[in-house]
């Protein structure tokens, strides 16, 4: 899997993770993911658009991105959290994902993503939305 | 330059008189080696001995061999080739090749002795190389013996250090063995025999040890539970956490009101100990066995794949559920099926339909359907036996990637 970074600017600064490639390990998304929020990145959405499969071990990554982006969040009550998660009607304001294959989007349905990870099909409609 | 200036220059032969350097000039023959020749081999007789006027020679031991050595570099006013002339037996002692081009003057080995009566004093001058050769050949020697008792240390020591990884690796295997042995007995040791069912299992982990598992859990009389489950990752730090939500459903579902409450339960526990991010995708349901209703929650598992009497398949909707694990409180939707009277119901791991062949295509979904669906009078363990069968002849040389887990159950009428 190849990851290119870059930065957009909507509302907010965001950080755009450019995946390419079979997605079967965790450790480098999430080392490169931490090296960014490290690096001042608080918004990524990641483009998927050339991701033709992701094994179990991607979904730990964007779980791992998901808690990382959501840990420097004050504005949200872990209670409100629980509650929307729960209900199946949070959606994480930090991480949001960008044309996933329909491999993918299958994988991600299957798990329950789709229910805390908002899916979009328009980079600029995606990065306005942060 | 003149021979008889470069002959003078020659040390064993500065205290030679002028009219002996001019004979020696007008005699000797004139020898020319291209670079990389070989001028004597190591053990051949030696008529022969060379001034090297201009060049470099190698001394050469055990030369086309293994244990090839340069011993020495001969440069110009150097002579070679003069222990033959000494030893016992004539031979030589070492090879000599050319370093570069050479340009030689060649004395045979009565020249020398002639040249030697006439001037006793060189015999001086002859010890004197001799003697040189023989310090340089023992400091040689010497420093041979050092490098070789370091090579030998070093090799020791690298010896040392691989029998320790050895004997380091020999111990893993063996307790991954006994991890692998652990973790079958944590699977059914055999399924219950369940009337007018048929129920088969398998798992094939990808290494040593896996992160799925399935289980048969006895609930009462006409209730059974069915359960399988996928742990993200692979290898050891899934197979601790695949004997943990393992161990835990099995405690939660005998105690349990649902399905939802059991899972809720094993969430609970594995969210308060789950500092390396991992999770676990898990089907658990109830079978009911006189209505062959089955309650189930999908915790981000596949959907269970059911079939009627005659191979077609029956629309699931799919539920709404996050994995265990995740979250401390995630969403679970209960949802009910019901099994055909004659039909079949499978659940499995992702495993089997992520199975992928040298060109990257996938066992797949439809693969899997097809195959499962077109024999309902095999039993459900070699319905499963034969899936696990077809997976493998599919990945073929591309080692397995991910465990592989199948749970099948026949439903027959139910005795009133």
């Amino acid at each position: 899997m190849e990851i290119s970074v870059s930065e957009a600017q909507g509302r907010v600064p965001v950080t755009v993770f450019r995946l390419k490639g079979p997605v079967t390990t965790n450790s480098e998304l999430e080392q490169q993911a931490q090296a960014a929020y490290d690096a001042g990145a608080r918004n990524i959405l990641l483009d998927l658009a050339e991701v033709p499969y992701m094994a179990t071990s991607g979904l730990r990554a964007l779980h791992f991105i998901y808690t990382l982006l959501r840990s420097d969040d004050s504005s949200e009550s872990d209670a409100a959290v629980r509650t929307g998660i729960a209900a199946g009607t949070y959606t994480s304001p930090h991480l949001k994902l960008l044309k996933p294959t329909n491999h993918v989007l299958e994988a991600l349905k299957v798990a329950g993503y789709d229910m805390f990870l908002e899916i979009h099909s328009d980079m600029k409609k995606a990065i306005a939305s942060f | 330059m003149q021979r008889d200036v470069l002959i003078s220059r020659v040390p064993l032969f500065e205290t030679l008189p002028a009219e002996e350097v001019a004979l020696w000039a007008d005699t000797l023959h004139q020898r020319r080696f291209p670079a990389g020749s070989l001028l004597f081999a190591e053990g051949e007789l030696g008529d022969r001995l060379y001034i090297i006027l201009d060049g470099l020679i190698a001394i050469v031991k055990a030369i086309h061999t293994a244990d090839e050595r340069v011993i020495g570099l001969r440069g110009q006013g150097e002579l070679i080739g003069e222990m033959s002339f000494f030893n016992d037996d004539g031979r030589r002692t070492a090879s000599a090749r050319a370093h570069t081009n050479v340009l030689m003057l060649e004395l045979s080995r009565a020249e020398f002795m002639a040249l030697l009566q006439r001037h006793p004093t060189l015999a001086f001058g002859m010890i004197r190389v001799l003697s040189r050769r023989l310090s340089d050949s023992n400091n040689l020697m010497i420093r041979d013996l050092h490098e070789k008792n370091e090579r030998l240390t070093q090799a020791y020591a690298e010896l040392k250090t691989a029998q320790a990884q050895i004997i380091e690796q020999e111990t893993l295997a063996r307790e991954l063995q006994v991890a692998r042995e652990i973790q079958e007995s944590m699977l059914p040791r055999s399924l219950p025999q369940l009337p007018s069912y048929d129920l088969g299992g398998r798992m094939l982990p990808a290494r040593q040890v896996g992160g799925d598992f399935y289980d048969v859990i006895r609930l009462g009389p006409q209730q059974v539970g069915l359960a399988i489950g996928d742990v993200s990752g692979k290898g050891v730090p899934a197979a601790l956490f695949m004997a943990l939500t393992c161990s835990l459903l099995r405690a939660e579902a005998s105690r349990a009101a649902s399905p939802e409450a059991a899972l809720r339960a094993v969430n609970h526990h594995l969210s308060e100990r789950n500092a390396k991010g991992m999770f676990v995708t898990v089907i658990y349901g109830v079978l009911d066995l006189p209505s062959r209703s089955f309650s189930y929650v999908r915790a981000g598992h596949h959907q269970p794949l059911v079939w009627d009497a005659h191979g077609r398949p029956q629309c699931i909707p799919i539920g709404r559920a996050h994995p265990l694990g995740l979250f401390p409180q995630p969403m679970l939707e209960a949802q009910t099926l019901r099994i055909p009277e004659g039909g079949s119901m499978l659940i499995y791991t992702d495993g089997v339909t992520e199975a992928y062949d040298e060109h990257g295509e996938l066992f797949g979904f439809e693969r899997l359907c097809a195959l499962a669906t077109q024999d309902d009078k095999a039993s459900a363990q070699s319905l499963c036996d034969r899936l696990v069968d077809a997976v493998i002849a599919h990945h073929q040389s591309v080692p397995q990637s991910d465990d592989v887990t199948l749970l099948a159950l026949h439903a027959y009428s139910f005795p009133s």
